[in-house]
């Protein structure tokens, strides 16, 4: 792995926290441009400036873990939404494998937009992936960012 | 004790043809859920905060997912989404932005006032069935609701 690529030093700290999901994300998606990055990972690509765009696209939307190193998910995703950019309204999905009632309504206070689960099998998965891509990426019509 | 009630569905909606083929392709796809349509954003904001009628939230529960059109008489979609946000609990509540605008300053507007998905109504009526069962795929299926007191629950306590 070429440590100059600048998604493969996102992509393999991802793959500690969910190397199914991630796998499966971009083996479904990568067409898409959606990321799943970390909370350095999204801070490092949306300050790296317009000049950077080829190399750093806008996502359309964000997958966001809650258990983060360094950084959790809450506070990326409050983060996000204090920008005063159009990064702002980029749509955020938590996914991640705590359904406790703390988080969820934490998240959503917070203004994720949906939160999901993950599955503890790869069918389900595979299920979930194949849903949020038909909604999100085909379906849903996104904001300006 | 009884089952606890499927949660229930808020559709703003002011357009009455609409709101029909919405609730027929819910049917059509078997959703249990019950339904509740009021046709302006100022009924839905009596609705969501429990006044007159809607006081009684055994029988008006609060949703566990709001349906909302922008273009309403009296209070928009967009005044609509600018109050809930301002609402302790009611503001988790997620809203689905349903209507004929595709104009990227409505996208835009919409989301930067909370919504949390915008899908533009298809002018075939047929296609409708397709965006409903979506939303119940994606939205009653896979997505994990707030958890908020949805049922006032007479005998609890």
């Amino acid at each position: 792995m070429s440590a100059k690529s600048p998604n493969s030093a996102i992509n393999s700290r991802t793959q500690l926290h969910s190397p199914d999901v991630f796998r499966l994300l971009v083996d479904t998606v990568a067409d898409s441009a959606i990321f799943l990055l970390d909370p350095d990972g999204i801070i490092r690509s949306w300050n790296a400036g317009a000049e950077n765009r080829t190399l750093h696209p806008f996502p359309c939307v964000i997958l966001l873990d809650i258990k983060l190193p360094r950084r959790s998910g809450f506070e990326v995703l409050e983060w996000i939404r204090s920008q005063e950019s159009t990064l702002k309204r980029v749509p955020v999905i938590m996914l991640t494998s705590s359904n406790h009632h703390i988080d969820v309504n934490k998240a959503y206070e917070l203004g994720v937009n949906s939160y999901l689960v993950k599955p503890s099998n790869s069918s389900e998965l595979e299920q979930l992936v194949s849903t949020f891509r038909a909604y999100w990426v085909e379906l849903n019509q996104g904001p300006t960012v | 004790m009884a089952e606890p009630a499927l949660p229930t569905i808020l559709l703003v909606e002011d357009t009455s043809s609409d709101a029909a083929l919405i609730r027929r392709g819910f049917d059509k796809i078997n959703v249990l859920n019950p339904i509740v349509w009021v046709k302006n954003g100022q009924e839905a904001l009596a609705y969501l905060s429990g006044l007159g009628q809607y006081g009684d939230r055994i029988q008006y529960p609060l949703p566990a997912l709001i349906l909302l059109d922008l273009d309403l008489p009296e209070m928009t979609g967009f005044e609509l989404l600018q109050w809930k946000r301002t609402q302790p609990y009611i503001r988790r509540i997620p809203v689905v932005v349903l209507t004929i605008d595709k104009a990227t300053s409505a996208i835009n507007a919409a989301y930067d006032l909370g919504a949390n998905s915008y899908l533009v109504k298809p002018g075939d009526p047929e296609e409708i069935i397709r965006i409903v069962k979506s939303i119940q795929e994606y939205w009653l299926g896979l997505n994990e609701a707030p958890k908020l007191v949805l049922r006032a629950t007479p005998d609890a306590g």
